[in-house]
């Protein structure tokens, strides 16, 4: 199966009044035509910015390097803006954490239905939007589109704009935190979905969250980042069986004790570094039980330990 | 709101002690004309009293009399005379204000940092520090005594000649819009730049909208709710400077009135002024929820 | 708070210009040959020269002496009617913010009420009332502020009510007052100090305003208002009297605007540096 979507040495340096933040560091990953890749990593390890920057929509003051980022045949470095708009929300999507801040407060959803679809040439969109919102299951097309997007729940303006994501029949769908601002049925609901169309529409997706579960739950394979960089990237049976990475084996102990019910949580203590250092060594080793003085000074590569898997860790590199 | 208001109005002018009668009969008048006139007038009554028939006889357009102006008009008359000559300035400068702020301010905000951005800013900045009575002042220098384009004073009313009115007003209209502009166009700005940075709009570039597109539709339809509510804002500032530039110009509207009328202590034109005043501020900012809640939809429902 | 000022140019230039404003008045008035009312009936209505630098008045009053005296009589009166209202409305807003209830409401009424008066109609109604003059001024200016000083006020301290220093200051069992004075009030001074700056600017304008229409401060006291209104009546003759004397009106608020304006922005919360 040939990759969908490449990346590789990604890097995003953003200007935020005269400091520049590094939060995107050399990441490599690729995607595969109908598999979702999850991204876990806890708040501010970069996972969003990575994902925007799948879509060149990194914030205005900022550098953006890497040296492949090709959507297919499409290499997004180059791309003309007008190129980069043809392609998103056609080529390449993207549903946000917050569905509310997603659509305009002003108008209905009909108008953003009829905005979609008229983008891809789409005409009769009333049908069309009914068909799209029947897929995500909602039965009362009518009410739904003469609402206004505060008129609605957050989880069915999740579904909504799902669909309208769906309309284009993207090739990858980048979707960030979709369920974090949602209640538990809800997200269960969602979550569900997503699977079925996982099947129906052969989308590869890239499902970004903090929360282990969920990723367990749908992913494919499962990347985690920790501080811009990812640490470790797998099958997620194998990740989740034999996690190699200090880092991962924390996330999943304390997912595994919150599911557990269990009295304590165990903690990671420390905190994030700065994005504005270039550290030479491990980002994670301040907070890292197995740390030694080598993860400090070495600029530590990506480590192939499986044919699937690979790990940034010195505990796993050759010798 | 608007009974308290007249109220406050009325207890402090007539707090100010400074005897109605005496001013308006001359220091020379006997004693008995004197109480003629306090009688007629009312004068002896407790003050509430006296709020009471004069709000009575307001609320059906009466005024009262004014007490030394200009031959004896009601001061009801007078301002019926007057307003729509303030109005017709007030709207001709807010439609000039407007126009160039919208314009100003799109434009400074869409090449923020820019040479446009720094020129549009700088130049709001001096142009809100302008007294306006004084750029009036230094546009009929520049434009009436300098190249002759516009009269230096002299009110052409729009019943008598629409083209004359416009022409007639341009200056004092723009010596009151410059300032409005200035401000008007940085809350444009500042609206503008937070908008961009709001989640919907880099939601609304994922679905691959174009740019144009997202800025009308998504940026500026709802920068303008912030925009047009500072306008109401501003209302109080701005009516005041009217009061002044009318002086400036020889404009006979109620700005005028209301001066006159504080020159000659002439209480009841500057009370019934003064309650027209706030009605209009009271007006405006009611006419902008208005505007807001149709552009809102989340407020009207 | 003085942090926030060095962080910004803005702010710096606009204190440029007040500084060498003042500056400017106090040098003035030290080594000026003139005296403000000097007439001198020989020069009158000289265009700006080497002798006479902004020219003369219809008196032959020295223009640029006039200024300088004129325009330390138009910043007190904005002053001292700022700090007034400031105070007043700062203590209305905060105690209306903090107990809430029925005092709020009835007092926030009287405030928008003020809030809705157009400032110079506000301004007459008071000057007929207590009579022309400086202090007439200065108080009208006072009230035109106390409802800006007051919302403000009002916001910040409902704002911060529920901020978690307050609960832990009650929780220790420290007395309203001395809350308000300790926690509250450092808090809220940064803005307030920004409406101030702007305040001070039109109320330059409020006086000059006031005055031009000949219901503020009465000649012979100079002040820019009175100038201006002076150097209307011969406009066409002599124009540098009344337009220089609004440039410098206008050069004072510019001054003024900028300090404030670049203050607010230091302080956007927005705008400041992320840390780490």
């Amino acid at each position: 199966m040939s990759a969908v979507l490449e990346v590789s040495g990604l890097n995003l340096v953003l200007d935020a009044n005269a400091r520049r933040l590094h939060v995107v560091r050399d990441v490599t990953l690729d995607l595969r035509q109908a598999e979702v890749l999850g991204l876990i990593g806890e708040s501010g390890s970069g996972k969003t910015m990575t994902g925007l920057s799948l879509l060149r929509l990194e914030p205005e003051q900022s550098d953006i390097t890497a040296t492949t980022l090709r959507l297919g045949e499409t290499d997004l470095l180059v791309a003309s803006q007008s190129a980069l708009r043809a392609l998103r929300g056609s080529k390449i999507a993207m549903i946000f954490q917050d569905p509310v801040g997603a659509f305009n407060a002003a108008k209905r959803i009909g108008w953003h239905a009829r905005q979609v679809l008229r983008q891809r040439n789409i005409t009769a969109w009333r049908d069309k939007t009914h068909d799209l919102l029947a897929e995500v299951d909602i039965t009362d097309t009518d009410r739904v589109l003469d609402a206004y997007p505060h008129q609605l729940s957050g989880g069915m303006l999740q579904r909504v704009l799902i669909a309208l994501v769906l309309a284009a029949e993207p090739q990858v769908i980048i979707a960030d935190e979709p369920t974090t601002n949602l209640d538990n049925i809800v997200e269960r609901q969602i979550l569900r979905l997503f699977r079925r169309l996982k099947h129906s529409h052969g989308a590869a997706f890239i499902f970004i969250t903090h929360d282990m579960t969920v990723a367990a739950a749908l992913s494919d394979r499962i990347a985690v980042m920790y501080a811009g960089e990812i640490v470790e990237i797998g099958p997620t049976r194998d990740i989740f069986d034999v996690p190699k990475h200090p880092y991962t084996i924390a996330l999943i102990r304390t997912a595994q004790a919150l599911q557990a019910r269990a009295g304590r949580l165990p903690e990671i203590a420390g905190e994030l570094p700065s994005l504005a250092r270039h550290p030479t060594g491990c980002a994670f080793a301040s907070r890292c039980p197995h740390r030694m003085a080598a993860c400090d000074t070495t600029r530590i590569a990506m480590t192939q330990t499986d044919p699937q898997r690979q790990v940034r860790c010195l505990l796993h590199a050759p010798a | 709101m608007l009974a308290v208001g007249s109220l406050l109005i009325f207890l402090l002018l007539h707090a100010g002690g400074g005897d109605a009668a005496l001013a308006a009969l001359g220091e020379q008048a006997s004693p008995a004309a004197i109480e003629a006139f306090r009688a007629e007038h009312h004068l002896n009554d407790p003050l509430m009293v006296q709020y009471w028939h004069w709000a009575d006889a307001a609320l059906h357009g009466d005024f009262g009399q004014s007490i030394s102006l200009a031959g004896g008009f009601s001061t009801a008359q007078l301002i019926r005379h007057s307003l729509p000559n303030t109005i017709f300035i007030g709207i001709y400068a807010l439609i000039l204000a407007v126009a160039v702020s919208l314009v100003a301010g799109s434009i400074a905000a869409a090449r923020q940092g820019r040479i446009e951005d720094v020129l549009a800013t700088c130049g709001a900045i001096v142009t809100i520090s302008m007294p306006d009575f004084w750029l009036g002042y230094v546009l009929v220098l520049i434009f009436s005594l300098g190249l002759g384009w516009f009269p230096a004073y002299g009110f052409v009313s729009p019943t008598t000649s629409l083209t004359g009115a416009i022409h007639a007003g341009f200056l004092p209209a723009v010596a009151i819009a410059v300032p409005m502009a200035g401000i008007f166009a940085r809350m444009l700005r500042t609206t503008l730049l937070e908008t961009f940075r709001q989640a919907y709009v880099v939601s609304a570039h994922a679905m691959g909208f174009g740019r144009m597109f997202v800025f009308w539709h998504y940026v500026f339809r709802n920068a303008l709710i912030p925009y047009v509510t500072s306008i109401g804002l501003q209302a109080r500032y701005l009516l005041g400077g009217v009061v002044v530039v009318e002086r400036v110009f020889g404009i006979p509207g109620i700005g005028s009135v209301i001066v006159d009328g504080a020159f000659a202590r002439d209480y009841g034109v500057v009370q019934g002024c003064a309650v027209v005043f706030l009605v209009i501020v009271i007006a405006v900012n009611f006419v902008m929820d208005l505007v807001c809640a149709l552009l809102d939809p989340r407020r009207a429902g | 708070m003085w942090r926030t000022f060095r962080s910004s140019r803005v702010a710096q230039v606009g204190s440029a210009i007040m500084v060498f404003t003042i500056l400017a008045i106090v040098l003035i008035r030290l080594f000026s040959p003139y005296q403000p009312n000097d007439k001198d009936y020989e020069a009158i209505l000289q265009a700006p020269s080497l002798q006479h630098l902004f020219g003369t008045d219809s008196y032959g009053e020295d223009v640029l002496t006039r200024i300088a005296y004129g325009a330390e009589v138009s910043l007190l009166i904005s002053f001292s009617g700022l700090i007034l209202g400031g105070l007043i409305g700062t203590v209305i807003g905060t105690i209306c913010g903090f107990w809430g209830g029925v005092v709020d409401s009835v007092a926030m009424r009287f405030i928008d009420l003020l809030y809705s008066f157009p400032t110079y109609v506000l301004a007459l109604c008071l000057m007929l009332l207590l009579g022309y003059g400086a202090s007439s001024v200065s108080l009208a200016i006072a009230l035109v502020y106390v409802p800006n000083f007051a919302r403000l006020a009002r916001s910040m301290t409902t704002a911060t009510r529920s901020a978690n220093y307050i609960i832990a200051a009650r929780l220790m069992g420290q007395s309203s007052p001395r809350i308000l004075l300790r926690e509250v009030l450092p808090n809220i001074a940064a803005p307030l100090m920004v409406q101030f700056s702007a305040g001070l600017g039109f109320g330059i304008v409020l006086e000059a305003g006031l005055s031009f229409i000949g219901l503020g401060v009465q000649p012979p006291t100079p002040s820019l208002g009175v100038m201006m209104a002076d150097g209307k009546d011969y406009f066409e003759k002599g124009p540098w009297v009344l337009s220089l004397t609004g440039l410098s009106v206008a050069w004072i608020i510019l001054g003024l605007n900028l300090l404030g304006d670049g203050l607010r922005d230091a302080m956007d919360p927005r705008l400041r540096r992320r840390r780490s």
